[in-house]
């Protein structure tokens, strides 16, 4: 049954990269929350740090709409769902607007506020720029005419100058209103400017630079035309479609417990995949790989990405719990590890020239590099027996890491995916599997891959049921 | 009756400063000029630095073209005559395309291909887009139907995949060929960091330079389709060149005119040596980092550069500093622009170090990281000067990164120009005066300015005059 639901709903977009679109719209949603609004943040595509960014602005999750990855129809249902109880959906989108996978723009921003019906306010830098900004966001305009550009915020403004000259410019010309403009010297301003967008599970004070950034939107860009913006988009229908999840829980099975490394080291999870664990019937429970000596009684653990790079000494110090991990492993614990877990399970991390040694799971090594090495969408064959995915099973995610393994082909390694589109290990290769254990670059939404939360629930079963099985032997013995 | 002129021409323009258009105009130049053509280079807008390397690129001066300063007759004007004789006339834009000086546009570099019916090449920065860019350029066709797009030079490509998307969607959306796509050159980032920033003066391998963009542009553009391209530009109607027949009177022939050009001076418009000339005078090149003194003149013209860069030098340059401060307490007439305003002063202080200048004005100048003054510059004459009638208005530009401080209206020397629009010294004044001398941060174009010639002229011929009845009474 299709339902018709509103809520009101921007999109910012930007003209290319680097314009400055997560900070403004980190600053719109903080500002708005201040003023009592309840926010639903999302970001357009697959990215963790700028969506934990906005999480922490709208104090609640940011979910990550990507129709590459989903589908129209799953990115409507996440949205729909996401925005019940919420006043306003702000979604942060990527890249330039018309910026998609191909020539066509398919899949870009513009898309998905179509997608959404959701009108846009562009992000314009105005840096050695003047009236050639009116041309540029003429274009926009007429390029794809059923988007509906409904602002312009001038951002790296230099003087008030510039401002009129951009702002007659832009709206005698393209006719969209300027609902905003910062002062190039405002951001070099902010005292916590030095967090720039790092991730925030590092900073301290990253509230203190989310308020800051707040005021400074509240000043400068006209939140009330924005607000206005938002509530002209029209209402939405959707058709909930079944839950696949709670049709794969048999009443019968038995929970199962998944222990989750989160720390500072491996913050990467996208909210869904952990909600989709538990829809399948498992208990999670947080683990650190920096504090804990011992690995909990689990019968699975996910190893999300992250920066073990900026903890390397940490995590190589804390022998005890990697002694845990390596001796759970060895006795068929299923571990997923993406990215960042991936390169924990490694022999050892290599930055610069020095050697930190990591849990040694797979008998190769992480090298850290100063340029990304693969960056992207990625799409692996499942081609190689492994404990999470069937034979033949094609797995579309995105990747992106500045490490590389070492040796690049490991004579003694079992690789489960054969690359199709993007890098992944290298050579056309990801996925290390050493018994239960699987190390991947490639990283999943659980929207988009479903076979990735059934995967892991299915490998904890078979463990717990071997697992118990052993544990009852002995006492049957005992009694015996 | 106008004449027709068949002058094969190009503008190269981008959508913003920064987009790598002077390397590509450059190597577009030089490559031209390798394969034998006459290329006639033309820089838009109030610029040394670009015009040099344009100049340098074609071996020939480059001549800038400027509808603000000059009118567009006169731009119009000058670049028919200074590009008849040639193959080709090719000319670098500045800023974005539709970028002048309000929110119409007024005297952008489209206005200035309009105004010479050029067709125009878009240099793209693709850095961080991919279909966006097609939006960018069907922007620029729509915001103006006249302006002739004719092509688009892609620049900081990242691959060959970035390549593809981004020349299918342009040319599918805007129907305008994509000529050539310039990948991120870690080679070529050092000309291009150099670019606009430092002067050729001063760079050992400025002329390996060009020849390493057009290298790449041989490599990366199909420079054959930018001679095609040019070829389609109409005749250009003009009135008749005129023939400068009042000025030929050489009413100042005997005149002697310093200009000091060195690699520390090196901000001279040619039209501003011309007009100097035209009537006669001659022009004695000096040079103030050898220690040599000043020869006798009637005149001095010291134009902007990098007295900066080369501080101890000129500081320890005794012979010469002291014999100019002799000469100008004797009454010589010297006209320093900028970088001339500089050294002209009791000091200069770069960083942490001072350094002694010649002392003429009670002056101390600070050189300062970011620009202290940028654009165009209006200044009504409001005092007596050697150079100016009270009253006049100058229009130039400025472009310093120094500021000057101490007391102007002090040991007789005094500021003559009110500022109208930019900064000059402090937003309200500029044209400091004392003896015979005018010290300033306007770079005046003589196109734009006749009045600047003439003053300097006037100036010499009286103290040419002045000196001939001492010497006459000494004898």
């Amino acid at each position: 049954m299709t339902t018709t639901y509103n809520v009101p709903r921007v999109v910012i977009a930007a003209l290319k990269g680097g314009a400055g679109k997560t900070l403004i719209t980190l600053g719109v949603i903080a500002a708005l929350r201040k003023r009592g609004w309840r926010m639903a943040p999302f970001k357009k595509g697959p990215d963790y740090i700028d969506a934990a960014w906005l999480a922490m602005a709208g104090g609640s999750p940011c979910y990550n709409l990507d129709r590459y990855l989903f589908g129209a129809e799953g990115v409507r249902n996440s949205f729909a769902s996401h925005v019940i109880g919420k006043d306003l959906a702000v979604v942060e989108g990527n890249r330039g607007l018309f910026d998609g996978v191909d020539s066509m723009g398919t899949y870009s921003t513009a898309d998905l506020a179509r997608v959404l019906q959701a009108p846009v306010v562009l992000i314009v830098d105005a840096t050695k720029m003047t009236r050639t900004a009116a041309a540029l966001v003429m274009g926009c305009q007429k390029l794809e005419p059923d988007i509906r550009l409904a602002g312009v915020i001038l951002n790296k403004v230099a003087g008030a100058r510039h401002r009129t000259v951009l702002t007659e410019a832009v709206e005698n010309s393209a006719g969209v209103p300027v609902i905003g403009s910062i002062h190039k010297l405002m951001w070099s301003r902010l005292p916590q400017r030095h967090l720039g967008l790092l991730p925030i599970f590092e900073h301290p004070d990253s509230n203190q630079f989310i308020s800051q950034t707040a005021e400074l939107i509240e000043n400068q860009v006209n939140l009330d035309a924005l607000l206005e913006i938002a509530r002209a988009a029209p209402p939405l229908s959707t058709t909930p479609t079944s839950k696949g999840a709670s049709a794969n829980l048999s009443p019968h099975s038995p929970r199962v417990k998944i222990g989750v490394v989160r720390d500072s080291a491996f913050q990467f999870y996208y909210p869904e995949n952990l909600a989709a664990l538990k829809d399948h019937g498992a208990d999670l429970l947080e683990v650190s790989a920096l504090a804990d000596a011992v690995l909990p009684d689990v019968h699975a653990l996910y190893i999300g990405g992250g920066f073990p790079e900026t903890h390397a000494e940490s995590l190589a110090a804390n022998v005890a719990f990697q002694t845990a991990l390596k001796r759970a492993v060895e006795k068929g614990l299923p571990v997923y590890a993406e990215c960042g877990g991936l390169m924990y399970l490694c022999q050892s991390l290599v930055i610069d020239d020095k050697t930190f040694p990591m849990a040694d799971i797979f008998p190769v090594k992480a090298v850290l590099q100063r340029r990304p090495q693969g960056l992207g969408y990625i799409t692996v064959r499942v081609v190689r027996p492994n404990p999470f995915y069937p034979l033949g099973k094609e797995l579309t995610g995105h990747e992106f890491h500045y490490s590389t393994l070492s040796p690049p082909t490991c004579l003694r390694c079992d690789y489960a995916f054969e690359v199709l589109r993007g890098t992944g290990i290298g050579n056309q290769r990801d996925g290390l599997v050493y018994r239960n254990a699987l190390g991947t670059y490639t990283h999943l939404h659980a929207i988009g891959e479903e076979a990735w939360a059934s995967g892991i629930i299915a490998a904890a079963r078979r463990f717990a049921a071997v697992h118990e099985e052993n544990q009852r032997s002995p006492r049957l013995c005992g009694e015996g | 009756m106008p004449a027709m002129f068949n002058i094969p021409r190009i503008v190269v323009a981008a959508l913003k400063g920064g987009a790598g258009k002077t390397l590509i105009t450059v190597g577009l130049i030089r490559d031209m000029h390798r394969r034998g053509m006459s290329v006639a280079a033309f820089k838009k807008g109030p610029d040394y630095i670009d015009a040099g390397w344009l100049g340098l690129a074609a071996r020939t001066q480059c001549h800038n073209l400027d509808s603000y300063l000059t009118g567009p007759d006169q731009a119009r004007q000058t670049f028919i005559e200074r590009s008849v004789v040639g193959d080709i006339a090719i000319v670098e834009g500045n800023r974005g395309v539709f970028d002048g000086v309000d929110a119409q546009g007024s005297f952008s570099t489209a206005e200035l291909a309009k105004l010479l019916a050029a067709p125009t090449i878009i240099v793209v920065d693709a850095t961080k887009v991919t279909r966006t860019a097609a939006a960018f350029i069907l922007g620029c066709k729509l915001l103006d139907p006249d302006l002739r797009i004719s092509a688009v030079i892609l620049n900081r490509v990242a691959g060959t995949r970035h390549e593809t998307v981004l020349r299918e969607a342009i040319e599918h959306a805007c129907a305008v060929s994509v000529i050539g796509a310039i990948p991120k050159l870690p080679l070529a980032d050092f000309p291009q960091r150099h670019l606009g920033l430092i002067s050729l003066y001063e760079h050992p391998r400025a002329d390996a330079f060009a020849d390493a963009a057009a290298d790449i542009l041989a490599k990366y553009v199909d420079v054959e389709s930018v001679r095609d391209l040019a070829r389609t530009a109409p005749d250009l109607a003009a009135e008749p060149l005129p023939q400068h027949a009042p000025q030929n009177e050489l009413r100042h022939l005997g005149l002697r005119i310093g200009v000091i050009k060195d690699s520390s001076f090196q901000f001279y418009y040619p039209e501003n040596l011309e007009a100097l000339q035209a009537t006669g005078a001659s022009l004695i090149m000096l040079n103030a980092l050898e220690p040599r003194e000043l020869p006798s003149l009637d005149a001095l013209y010291i134009g902007g550069g990098f007295p900066e860069t080369h501080a101890e030098r000129l500081a320890r340059n005794a012979v010469f500093k002291d014999s100019l401060l002799q000469a100008i307490r004797s009454g010589l007439p010297v006209y320093a622009e900028c970088g001339g305003l500089m050294y002209l002063a009791r000091c200069l202080h770069v960083d942490d170090r001072t350094y002694p200048m010649v002392g003429v004005f009670p002056l101390d100048v600070t050189l300062h990281r970011k620009p202290q003054g940028h654009g165009y510059i209006k200044v009504e004459i409001v005092r007596a000067n050697p150079f100016y009638p009270v009253g006049t208005v100058v229009t130039g530009h400025e472009f310093h990164y120094s500021s000057v401080s101490g007391a102007p209206d002090d040991e007789g020397s005094y500021c003559c120009f009110e500022v109208m629009r930019g900064h000059g010294f402090d937003g309200r004044k500029d044209g400091i005066c004392v003896y015979n001398c005018l010290g300033t941060y306007v770079h005046v174009h003589a196109l734009g300015t006749p009045s600047w010639a003439e003053g300097i002229l006037d100036s010499a011929a009286r103290f040419a005059r002045r000196r001939g009845m001492n010497q006459g009474a000494d004898r």
